[in-house]
């Protein structure tokens, strides 16, 4: 011991400094080791018991869902220390079937839902996340008031976690907190926040009306409510459509609401898509194009050939497009006879897919 | 006298190794220990997020997979048969033929029953001229560019202007993507709207068994060469690109694999033709941008969707692989090197390219002469041995420490290795790497900065024995 103790006295500094971290080093290195093998160890044991675990439970779970066996027959097979890992092996299985069978992994899961509710309580955003999920999934209604509340959690995940969880024909009651909610969302994007809203249905329709109008809501939440209504085929937006495009400034907005009015508008509403035609903005041209095919009449077919020479090649797409479906084809095939030049190949491209 | 001032030298000079060799893997390990704090609370949070919902929803936005292929003939069918099993609700293909010498363009032409379509390109960077787009009767979201030689760049370019996506995927037309991939890569555009890019794990299919076009059994190659690229790969992606990506610091999307959003990356002006580190330096561009307009723009690494690829098995194609990616970087800094420590530029300007430029661009240089002088040092100085070896084992201890800290990673979330033998193999590379294989990549990187200042620019063939699947 002592002659190690000369030895170390004798070294420098540096020395000693560069053994100590090797050796740190060395000790760490060893310590991932047998971290990695311990979580092999655990994970091939976890994993083996819980095959175990699910070859019990699923002949069971599959004579209530399938046959007319009873929830208490599984309930039967599931020991105290078992609940959430089962909650878990019930929450996997829901994603996988609907109606009926649904409703009744429902049944099945319902007593063992309470104790997962205070998971939303726990200080780790991801915990209330998935405890969320799994409320969310497997007892919507049950605990709706819960999930409802987590759209003000602080944490966004969770809050988008609660949004999902709710979008669904089964809570319509919700709509109206959930589209206020999106404003929340804002960094989404609004495509998804979109088809989100849609999952409620047109139940959903009044209060998303409300949102597409309230010059109070961040224009991006606005720009959602128009495409979920876009989704839903509501036919009574069509007025305040054309009223957003002509007063609104938010380009991304007015092109929304374009959008929405070429799906549900009617021909009246073909004057603002044609003043739409010539806004300064690349986006709104295509959109006003779009809507114009759909909205226009014979006398809008020249108006859409001339955007097919537009500078901007969406525009002439789009242009083209509304030709295609709006009565415009001979004009096409003229349009395509031209020696070259981009809205002679837009030209022979709509001719190609309409003979495909 | 002279031969005093030589020995001060090749002291100092030790010590600016010794000074560079902390520095670097300081900085490893933070990456690591960032990317284990974030790993794991990704998964958790990977946990309270159904992917599969996505399938469901309409809201997922459609992409555009854009797969350049240059005489891939043995491959392309493989490769094009498992992208159109993809999990995804809304996507189309273009594979770009960048005037393949072989027979690639008539295979795909006649495997997948296409016929030549008009199609007008949306996009205006400038490229090699298209000689014809080709639709499948059969897959009608199956396309086929036909293009004049131009490089791997210039042909993702073509398919950027066609495509009328909103999101683009590049990838190589000779890797596999798995199943869910696409699906996992495009949730950080959903959940962010001004994410731009994001780039997913590349890992390494030498070895695995691979059936219809996806990769069925995870296993080591039996090559020793592939083995430790297979650990090089875990390292740079599970603690490199994560811990990276949690400093908010990202400077790469790979070509091999990577989702862009189509506007940005238009307006950007694609891929720079005449580079062939072209996958960073779009990335620095894009992030570049961001910082310009004064709105940064999101860039992301997601370390769950895989991308399989082939690597090389022999020494001379490795070598040249490794030549060309470092006169990529060379060429990165060659047009980008006044991010390099400017403020302006956010942690890409502070952190990223200060760690690439002193690092990673001219650490080679430093780690070779370093090793001469090392080698000097002990056959004629007079070195204390108990210096040299404790040096020596700092090394060693540094890189086995680092490396088993990412097979680690890699064990507590992903497991792709299932075999235990595998686990144990991985474990004992981590200490076999330091000897030959760290020496060997150094001297590839100093090539590489030769060739670069001899003005070579050539690709170098990569030579592929293909997946071997049925």
């Amino acid at each position: 011991m002592s002659g190690v103790g000369e030895l170390l006295a004798g070294l420098d500094r540096l020395l000693l400094w560069i053994i100590g971290v090797t050796l740190a080093l060395f000790a760490v290195a060893l310590g991932f080791t047998l971290l990695t093998l311990a979580l092999r160890w655990r994970n091939d044991l976890r994993a083996r018991a819980r095959r175990g675990l699910e070859a019990r439970w699923e002949p069971a779970l599959m004579r209530v869902v399938v046959a007319d066996g009873r929830p208490d027959e599984v309930h039967a097979l599931v020991q105290p220390r078992q609940r959430l890992f089962f909650v878990e092996y019930l929450l996997r299985f829901a994603q996988r079937v609907r109606g009926r069978e649904l409703e009744i992994v429902r049944e099945i899961a319902a007593p063992y839902l309470p104790a997962l509710r205070e998971q939303l309580q726990s200080r780790h955003a991801e915990r209330r996340a998935r405890a969320l999920q799994t409320l969310a999934r497997l007892g919507p209604r049950a605990f709706a008031a819960d999930i409802a509340a987590s759209l003000d959690d602080p944490a966004p995940l969770v809050a988008m976690v609660a949004a999902r969880g709710l979008a669904s024909r089964e809570t319509p009651e919700y709509a109206g907190p959930l589209v206020r909610s999106v404003q929340r969302f804002r960094h989404w994007n609004p495509a998804y926040l979109a088809s989100l809203l849609t999952g409620m249905g047109v139940e959903a329709i009044p209060a998303l009306r409300q949102a597409f109008v309230d010059g109070s809501l961040d224009p991006v939440a606005r720009r959602v409510a128009a495409d979920a209504l876009h989704a839903l085929d509501d036919i009574g937006a069509g007025d305040a459509a054309a009223e957003a495009v002509r007063i609104e400034q938010d380009e991304e907005l007015v092109a929304a609401s374009l959008r929405l009015l070429g799906r549900i508008g009617r021909p009246e509403h073909a004057a603002v898509a044609r003043a739409a035609l010539d806004s300064r903005s690349d986006l709104i041209r295509a959109r006003a194009a779009h809507a114009l095919g759909t909205l226009g009449g014979p006398q809008d077919l020249l108006r859409l050939r001339a955007a097919m020479d537009d500078e901007a090649p969406w525009v002439g797409l789009a242009a083209a497009e509304a030709l295609l479906g709006g009565g415009g084809v001979a004009l096409l095939q003229d349009a395509a006879a031209a020696p070259d030049g981009r809205a002679a190949l837009l030209a022979h491209e709509m001719v190609a897919r309409r003979l495909a | 006298m002279i031969l005093d001032v030589f020995w001060a030298g090749i002291e100092i000079f030790n010590w600016i190794v010794l000074a560079y060799f902390s520095l670097l893997n300081l900085t490893y390990l933070v990456t690591t220990v960032a990317a284990f704090a974030v790993i794991r609370r990704y998964v958790l949070r990977l946990k309270s997020v159904h992917v599969q919902d996505l399938l469901t929803s309409s809201g997922a936005p459609p992409v555009t997979i854009v797969a350049a292929a240059y005489n891939e003939q043995a491959v392309v069918a493989d490769s094009v048969r498992s992208l159109l099993s993809l999990e995804y609700p809304d996507y189309r293909i273009f594979i770009v033929n960048d005037g393949s010498g072989d027979g690639t363009l008539a295979h795909l032409l006649e495997q997948f029953d296409m016929a030549p379509v008009a199609m007008v390109p949306m996009g205006s960077i400038a490229t090699r001229p298209v000689r014809g787009v080709y639709r499948s009767r059969r897959h009608p979201d199956l396309f086929v560019i036909d293009k004049e030689n131009g490089g791997a760049a210039d042909a993702r370019n073509v398919g950027f202007n066609y495509a009328r996506t909103p999101l683009l995927c590049v990838i190589d037309a000779d890797s596999l993507l798995e199943r869910d991939a696409l699906l996992r890569m495009v949730r950080p555009f959903l959940e962010h709207a001004d994410t731009v890019a994001a780039g997913g794990i590349i890992r390494v299919a030498n070895g695995c068994t691979v059936r219809s076009g996806f990769v069925r059994d995870v296993r080591l190659p039996g090559n020793l060469l592939a083995r430790l690229q297979v650990l090089e790969y875990l390292r740079a992606f599970l603690s490199a690109r994560v811990g990276w990506d949690a400093l908010e610091a990202n400077f790469i999307v790979s070509g091999a694999f990577g989702v862009f959003r189509r506007d940005a990356i238009v307006r950007a002006g694609g891929y720079d033709t005449s580079t062939i580190g072209e996958d960073m330096e779009l990335t620095v561009r894009l992030q570049r941008a961001g910082h310009d307009s004064g709105r940064p723009q999101r860039i992301e690494f997601i370390p769950d969707p895989v991308c399989w690829t082939e690597v090389p098995e022999t020494l001379r194609v490795l070598g040249r692989q490794r030549d060309r990616w470092h006169r990529g970087l060379l060429q990165v800094f060659d047009r980008h090197g006044d991010v390099v420590g400017n403020p302006r530029y956010g942690r890409l300007g502070m952190l990223a390219m200060p760690y690439l430029y002193f690092l990673e661009l001219y650490g080679p240089l430093i780690e070779g002469a370093g090793y001469i002088a090392f080698i000097i040092t002990v056959l004629f100085g007079e070195p204390s041995l108990l210096y040299v070896a404790a040096f020596l084992a700092l090394a060693l201890a540094f890189g086995v420490a680092l490396s088993v800290a990412a097979v680690a990673l890699e064990e507590l979330i992903f497991r792709r290795y299932s075999r235990f033998s595998d686990l144990l193999r991985l474990l004992g590379l981590s200490v076999i790497e330091a000897f030959g294989y760290r020496q060997l990549n150094t001297w590839w990187r100093i090539r590489g900065t030769i060739s670069y200042f001899r003005g070579i620019e050539s690709w170098g063939r990569m030579e592929r024995k293909g997946f071997g699947g049925a």
